[in-house]
């Protein structure tokens, strides 16, 4: 029996805590610096707070994995306005996160269990995104051995969707993740995680499927769901502003290099060794 | 045809209060245009037997509607004493999240699906006027 925790809670849940967070870990593109929160800083915060024992790790509390995670997108970390708005609301945006409580010994079992988890979310009039957030999921090994899992089973679709070759890691391959959602329709899939080969908004604290788990209003020719359709409570010129903002701040920190491996339809970017290790 | 959307207790999402349902007794060309006018992105075709799906799956593509056959739902209908099923829950679900028409060839086929999550139910052929204003 594969077990995940259900977290229901807000990242102000922790405010008090995530107030004595400082951000160590960044990058720098096109000669402008981003400092982004590792899941080393969220810990040292939540250990600070006295909410985690002293000599104990994040990864072991999985609310407080959750809640990082889940600050960090609303610190708009992951380049994406509307995103940063839902998480920081996510109870009423329809943002769910289930914590996976063990590692990925069985690829084919872990593959099972979540989406036998997603099933009945994508019915569930409320739900908006599930995210599977695996605290324990840190080598591209393993995460890739879980979506070659995931490729066969019937609701959903793993594809390679180009090669890349990125300096100082080689070949990386990127991997569109698709999960089957109602009328007909294919969602895309957001993957997030400390992988060499993954573009400067998806370096998650933990790994992360985020799963958008609607069809869109209408039906769209291509049959394909995207986070985009969430509604939000926008006027028109609102709802542009950010989408311009989103824009420029993806651009600023993936820069042309990084574009492709960031892409709404790649899931993960990781080393092609790893890829080819497990769908060998 | 009164409220379209209701504010749940969620600041963005809203839900649906309304099921509409059609009989079949117009051709698919004029269904399909009733969908159009009153703006409906879901039609659920709840009829045991369907010779024209295909045709109205066509349309519905056309208009930019989504369509599902869903022939379960007329179950209760026919067996009154029966307990609605996934096919009612599911079917009550896409409701809360789109503007859904079923389309049915008896009466009753809707209510036990709009009863499930308290949606009233809207008779489009006994609707009085259209959502369009039409100059005299």
């Amino acid at each position: 029996m594969i077990d995940f925790y259900r977290w229901a809670g807000e990242p102000s849940d922790f405010s008090d805590a995530l107030a004595g967070l400082r951000a160590s870990g960044g990058y720098r593109v096109n000669g402008r610096t981003f400092e982004v929160p590792t899941r080393e800083d969220y810990e040292r915060a939540f250990v600070e707070h006295g909410l985690i024992s002293l000599g104990a790790t994040i990864s072991e509390y999985a609310e407080l994995a959750a809640a990082a995670q889940a600050d960090w997108h609303a610190g708009g970390n992951d380049g994406c306005v509307f995103a940063a708005a839902l998480s920081a609301d996510r109870v009423n945006s329809g943002w769910e996160t289930h914590v996976l409580l063990e590692g990925v010994d069985d690829a084919a079992g872990v593959a099972d269990a979540i989406d036998a988890l997603c099933r009945p979310r994508i019915a569930a009039p409320e739900i908006e995104v599930v995210s599977v957030l695996m605290p324990a999921v840190d080598d591209a090994d393993t995460l890739a051995r879980l979506l070659s899992r995931l490729s066969p089973l019937e609701h959903w679709n793993v594809r390679e969707r180009g090669v890349e070759d990125v300096q100082g890691i080689g070949s990386v391959v990127l991997l569109g993740v698709r999960a089957e959602v109602e009328l007909g329709h294919w969602a895309e899939v957001l993957g997030f995680g400390r992988f060499a080969g993954q573009g400067n908004t998806r370096l998650a604290p933990f790994t992360e499927l985020a799963i958008r788990v609607k069809e869109p209003p209408r039906p769209r020719s291509n049959q394909r769901a995207y986070m985009a359709d969430i509604e939000m409570d926008l006027d028109k010129v609102e709802f542009g502003r950010w989408w311009h903002e989103t824009k420029r701040g993806r651009a600023e920190r993936l820069g042309a290099e990084q574009d492709a491996r960031a892409k709404g339809r790649v899931t993960f970017a990781l080393e092609q060794g790893a890829w080819e290790r497990s769908t060998g | 045809m009164g409220e379209e959307h209701g504010m749940s207790s969620s600041t963005r999402r809203r839900y649906h209060r309304s099921l509409y349902t059609v009989a079949n007794a117009r051709t698919p060309q004029d269904l399909v245009a009733l969908l159009i006018e009153e703006d409906i992105e879901l039609l659920i075709d709840a009829r045991p037997a369907a010779p024209d799906d295909g045709r109205l799956r066509s349309l519905c593509a056309d208009a930019n509607t989504y369509y599902a056959v869903r022939p379960q739902l007329a179950r209760l209908a026919e067996h009154r004493d029966a307990e609605p099923d996934e096919h009612h829950a599911w079917a009550a679900a896409m409701a809360m999240r789109h503007r859904t028409c079923v389309l049915a060839d008896a009466a009753g086929v809707a209510e036990e699906t709009a009863a499930l999550v308290g949606l009233r139910l809207v008779d489009l052929d006994r609707s009085p006027a259209p959502i369009a204003l039409t100059m005299p």
